[in-house]
């Protein structure tokens, strides 16, 4: 029986193990919480039928609720058949998509850099239904991918962290360090760097989109090294990183959404990437034939991503500034460096 | 490259020792939880999931009643119930423990998502609750550092801290104790003697079920005031590493999850002050490689008790 007891230990330990390493390694049966509605009026003889595949919950407040909100609208002004899957572990990946295609889906999005890869793998095998990747560079006939110049975003947070910052400290919380969320990041330090070349950044990444408790302490680490200023890019896990600048008393800078109401006082601006927009516009493109297996690149210049909910606190002139940068890079005066690498 | 004055001022911190305590506790009842579990001999892997529970039925109660303290005894209700149908799977049917446990997260963490989009719906916008806020203890608080670091914390931190010397009083002091360890280790034995062993594993995973829904709570009303689908992220596995780590003793445990706690902080930190020295990603590995150390004989032998793992039928063999 002793014996028992150390397979068990082992399997134990084997498990915390997949959780530490994994981005989702935790098994989520809310994978099987896909939802799926009809729309009421299904004119057309075949339904038209859309589904996101996303790496975290649409509870979290930012970058799945955002699909999630895309989703709603494919569905009321396309009169989408939609369906979507939360939370889906690294090991399902593959399953998600080969499932949502072989139930004959016309659109199936990705909602990540992580998803890339899968959908390389098994898009050849579903010639009839189109496959598009966010924040990925992926491409093939029926593969588009839609980036958004996440250093753009951070680049404009960036700023604003520069030129309020009274301790000339600042930090920036990543969720993963992989390609999509470094780039945000190496954009914010440029940003900083670009207003006030005196403020040191600090950085850290949470390894998690949905430890909240962890976002927190991660927030706390940088305001104990004297940040005064903070910019999440983390996801839900960001949520616990503006809890940690209200607490602390400075300031945060939000991302992806508007998230302006969650902590009114603490929150200078967000930085939006605005998504639900572009899932309309590539669904659009699917439902009149006229989608192109290519990269799409949105940004600063056609104005998914852009200053949203600016806090009365924030000085005229600064606020004048940043929007001043913002239309500089929109213009193309203002070069910022694709650095996907720590 | 490295300057000393940024090591002193990363591990002499407030901050991180503070970080440390607060993040340990969570763990630190779930563990304890666990201990009581595994002494009378059923092997709970769902710590994870009554924790996960807990953490959602805290905010849920707190937001019901306008009161953490509700939310607590909701929390501490939830994990109980959660852990009742542990107890029925693995002591009246005798099935295998380490499925059940593995089956209670994953009911834990459907239901919990499910509940509190069933309640608050998809809100664009965390739903808010009264947390517990931090009542540092007078006098004592003021001490230098050390009063920062353990007497200005919310009031579950103090309360878990107690339930230690508490726990191993109960266990080696007390004739209770002397029953649950006896189920655990040999359990025919203890039945022939006349104690019941059913009941008594039935207490103790309740109790373990309780426990780590107190930890959850912690985690959502005492460090934060929401609640977010799988924010306990792991925190029930490392309470299990822990009271491995411990030797099921609950002073060991206590050891143990204070170094757990202190390697989230210290990684971030780590990163927050750029230090190249070692890449935070092994600091993440930390508890786990301590428990595996710790399993493998490196830290004096952990005997797990000898029962542990095993249904026991009563007209069995």
């Amino acid at each position: 029986m002793n014996r028992m007891y150390k397979f068990a230990a082992v399997f134990a330990a084997v498990a915390l193990l997949l959780t530490a390493c994994g981005p989702a390694a935790t098994p989520a049966p809310t994978a099987a919480l896909a939802a799926t509605s009809a729309p009421t009026a299904a004119l057309t003889a075949k339904p038209f039928k859309v589904a996101i595949v996303l790496p975290g919950v649409i509870t979290d407040n930012g970058w799945n609720a955002s699909a999630y909100e895309g989703l709603m609208m494919a569905k009321d002004q396309l009169g989408a058949e939609v369906a979507y899957s939360e939370a889906v572990p690294q090991t399902d990946y593959e399953t998600a998509f080969r499932d949502y295609a072989s139930q004959g889906y016309d659109l199936v999005i990705g909602h990540g850099f992580e998803f890339g890869d899968p959908v390389m793998k098994i898009a050849p095998d579903f010639p009839n239904t189109k496959f598009v990747v966010v924040n990925n560079v992926v491409t093939a006939s029926n593969v588009a991918s839609v980036e958004f110049n996440n250093e753009e975003a951070g680049f404009l947070a960036g700023v604003v962290a520069g030129l309020m910052t009274k301790t000339n400290k600042v930090g920036g919380v990543g969720g993963f360090d992989i390609a999509s969320i470094v780039r945000g990041i190496n954009g914010f330090e440029q940003g900083v760097k670009y207003v006030n070349p005196k403020a040191e950044v600090f950085v850290t990444y949470t390894q998690s989109w949905d430890d909240i408790a962890k976002g927190k302490e991660a927030g706390l680490a940088l305001i104990d090294r004297g940040a005064d200023v903070v910019w999440e890019f983390a996801d839900a896990a960001g949520l616990g990183v503006i809890e940690a600048a209200k607490e602390k008393g400075v300031y945060a800078i939000a991302s992806v959404r508007d998230k302006s109401s969650a902590a009114p006082d603490t929150i200078l601006v967000s930085t939006l990437e605005e998504v639900p927009p572009l899932i309309l516009d590539v669904a659009k493109t699917v439902k009149e034939g006229t989608f192109e297996g290519q990269m799409y690149r949105f940004g600063v210049e056609k104005g998914p991503i852009r200053y949203a909910g600016w806090n009365a606190v924030v000085p005229a002139d600064v606020k004048a500034k940043a929007e001043q940068v913002l239309a500089d890079i929109a213009a193309g005066k203002i070069k910022i460096e694709r650095k996907d690498t720590r | 490259m490295i300057s000393w004055d940024v090591l002193v001022e990363l591990f002499l911190s407030v901050g991180l020792l503070n970080a440390g305590v607060r993040l340990a506790t969570p763990i630190l009842l779930a563990a304890l939880g666990g201990i009581l579990s595994e002494r009378s001999g059923v092997i709970n892997i769902g710590l994870e999931g009554m924790m996960l529970i807990g953490a959602f039925a805290g905010v849920a109660g707190a937001r019901a009643f306008g009161s953490p303290w509700a939310g607590l005894v909701v929390a501490l209700a939830a994990g109980g119930l959660l852990a009742l149908v542990h107890a029925f799977v693995c002591v009246t049917l005798g099935a295998n423990q380490i499925v059940s446990g593995v089956a209670i997260n994953l009911i834990a963490l459907g239901l919990s998502g499910y509940l509190f989009r069933v309640m608050f719906g998809v809100t664009s916008e965390p739903v808010r609750v009264q947390p517990f806020t931090p009542a540092p203890i007078p006098g004592l608080s003021q001490i230098p550092i050390v009063g920062e670091v353990l007497f200005d914390q919310i009031p579950l931190v103090y309360l878990a801290l107690l339930l230690v010397p508490a726990l191993h009083w109960l266990l080696f002091r007390t004739t209770w104790g002397l029953q649950i360890r006896a189920v655990g280790e040999h359990p025919r034995a203890a039945d022939t003697v006349g104690i019941n062993v059913y009941r008594i594993r039935y207490l103790c995973v309740v109790a373990s079920g309780m426990l780590a829904g107190a930890g959850g709570t912690v985690l959502s009303l005492g460090q934060l005031n929401f609640f977010m689908e799988n924010m306990t992220g792991g925190r029930g596995f490392i309470a299990l590493a822990a009271l491995i780590f411990g030797r099921w003793n609950p002073w060991g445990t206590l050891v143990a999850t204070l170094l757990f706690g202190l390697a989230d902080p210290l990684q971030l930190r780590v990163q927050a002050f750029d230090l190249r020295i070692v890449p935070f990603h092994l600091l993440l590995m930390l508890p786990y490689v301590l428990s595996l150390l710790a399993l493998a004989g490196f830290v004096g032998r952990s005997i797990a008790p000898a029962a542990s793992g095993q249904p026991y039928l009563k007209d069995g063999e």
